[in-house]
């Protein structure tokens, strides 16, 4: 949901990649049905998106790598302890991780896209937003 | 069952960071250059990990 929100974001903007990965990805599945309808409501197709494993290349590969959860970010930096600084919580401006819906019920997927985008919307304002 | 992690690459336009909060636009950049020695804007596309 992250990525597809994202891509919308940048896509706006004219510039910018965005991929996703990963730690323990279930390889080749693709989006949670509930996740997909979710962002077809605002417009945006999960159809096509395959889960991949996260790989040390593609961390190094990236400029910034945004995580859901804190115990992520450690796994990641202690995969690749070159990507600290890199690496940051999607929450971080608001204190908190993203809540995984993965076989959880419509309300847990509505809950994690808002906080997803509450956290887009604090990056935006502190690395993104001319002022 | 782990949840996904997911990362995604993302990226910004029309402002050179340097910190959280510190924002410097490209015209801003491209003033502090001279004609004898101009300051260049490079296009760069930001990879963004989710």
């Amino acid at each position: 949901m992250a990525e597809g929100l994202l891509r919308a974001r940048f896509a706006a903007r004219g510039r910018g990649t965005v991929a996703s990965a990963g730690i323990a990805a279930l390889v080749g599945r693709p989006a949670d049905p509930l996740a997909v309808e979710l962002l077809a409501d605002r417009g945006i197709d999960l159809s096509a998106h395959r889960a991949r494993q996260l790989t040390p290349e593609m961390i190094g590969s990236a400029d910034l790598v945004l995580v859901m959860e804190t115990a992520q970010q450690q796994e990641i930096e202690r995969l690749s302890p070159a990507s600290r600084g890199r690496v940051h919580r999607l929450g971080r401006f608001g204190g908190f991780d993203v809540e995984d819906p993965f076989r959880r019920p419509w309300e847990a997927f509505e809950r994690a896209l808002a906080q997803i985008e509450r956290g887009l919307d604090d990056f935006d304002r502190a690395f993104w937003s001319a002022p | 069952m782990r949840r996904l992690a997911p990362l995604a690459l993302a990226l910004a336009s029309g402002c050179a960071t340097f910190a959280p909060g510190m924002h410097v636009s490209d015209s801003q950049v491209a003033e502090r250059g001279t004609p004898e020695a101009p300051v260049e804007i490079l296009d760069i596309t930001p990879k963004l990990l989710v």
